[in-house]
């Protein structure tokens, strides 16, 4: 995959734009992308990251990135599409950067921030404790079948924007999951963790 | 989400435990005010220019904030601008008793004059106790005051530690 960069401009047909006449209404629609937008590139974020501040943190990012190819916007088809493509890029490019970073395996902290509905305080660290394992185990597959299983997870994403997101087809997408899929049952098999 | 059928994909039993992970980790929620945190971010950005700045500020009471921020500014220059155009505003400083600075060595040998002749180096050992090989530069018809001391080599000045 790309440089976040290399995909934004692959997105965008560099219009020849005068960034004088459209500059007034630029900052209010960044201003709308970041009310609309926040909490879907924050899901998207922490879905790699797994960590709640350099979510954050990948979503201001993101935005100063908008910010700065805002003369463009008028050109973007799909805004939301192509600002989870920059948040992902930009969260696999600094996780490929802190490959020393040893894995989140905090419970506390899972438990903490993934939602808990409506459950008693043991069971709910119990379900975090499950979800944190199956994690993991996600973690360990191969990064093709990881990214299309996690982008899947968002509500907001179809198999088309998912396409659009990784660059590849929709049909590859489809495999992906399958691939995904089976492969984390039988990790799952052998770790006899079942519900 | 996407839907998933365990019996196609031969998941089994499993398909409950992994949707209901990937369900928790689309679940999760950012801390309250995230939106405000990035536009805050933004409009602090230090490469945008600062108007591009005041236009992302998004709501009434920091552009509040920021006018009152430039208006105490503006006071106080108005303030330190008059004041220091106002004739009485300093006054004469009180005069104590303090000591005398020291004289320097080089302001000493800058009250002798300079010639206009070329200076010849004179070597000979001084009859002054303790200042011996001096090196100062005299002109053989203008002596220096008694007890004026010429100013040393650049060489024998020992470096700053």
């Amino acid at each position: 995959m790309g440089s976040y960069e290399g995909n934004l401009t692959g997105l965008l047909p560099m219009p020849e734009t005068t960034a004088a006449e459209a500059a007034p209404d630029r900052a209010a629609e960044v201003t709308a992308l970041v009310n609309e937008y926040s909490g879907t590139l924050y899901r998207v974020a922490f879905s790699i990251s797994r960590n709640s501040a350099e979510a954050e943190d990948m979503v201001q990012e993101t935005f100063l990135r908008v910010l700065r190819h805002r003369d463009r916007l008028p050109e973007i088809r799909d805004a939301r599409v192509w600002l989870i493509r920059i948040t992902w890029n930009l969260v696999l490019d600094r996780k490929r950067r802190q490959k020393t970073r040893p894995e989140n395996e905090d419970i506390s902290e899972l438990a903490r921030v993934l939602p808990a509905k409506e459950m008693r305080a043991d069971q709910a660290v119990i379900a975090a404790q499950r979800h944190a394992r199956v994690l993991s185990l996600i973690d360990e597959l191969p990064a093709k079948e990881r990214q299309a299983l996690l982008l899947s997870a968002l509500d907001e994403l179809s198999n088309a924007e998912i396409a659009s997101v990784l660059g590849i087809t929709e049909s590859s997408v489809r495999s992906r999951l399958f691939r995904a899929r089976r492969d984390l049952a039988e990790k799952l098999s052998k770790e006899g963790l079942k519900s | 989400m996407n839907t998933f059928d365990p019996a196609a994909h031969g998941a089994g039993d499993y398909a409950q435990e992994i949707d209901g992970a990937l369900a928790a980790l689309a679940g999760v929620q950012p801390r309250e005010g995230l939106e405000q945190r990035v536009l805050a971010r933004i409009a602090s950005a230090p490469e945008l220019p600062w108007y591009r700045r005041l236009a992302i500020i998004p709501t009434g009471h920091q552009r509040w904030a920021l006018a009152a921020a430039s208006a105490v500014i503006v006071a106080g220059g108005v303030a330190a601008t008059a004041y220091h155009h106002t004739p009485a505003a300093a006054p004469a400083p009180v005069v104590v008793q303090l000591p005398h600075p020291a004289r320097q060595p080089a302001a000493a040998a800058g009250s002798v004059g300079v010639s206009d002749h070329p200076l010849e180096m004179n070597k000979t050992k001084t009859r002054h106790r303790g200042v011996h090989r001096s090196y100062r530069a005299v002109h053989p018809r203008v002596p220096l005051p008694r007890g004026t001391a010429a100013p040393m080599r650049p060489q024998t000045i020992p470096a700053p530690q």
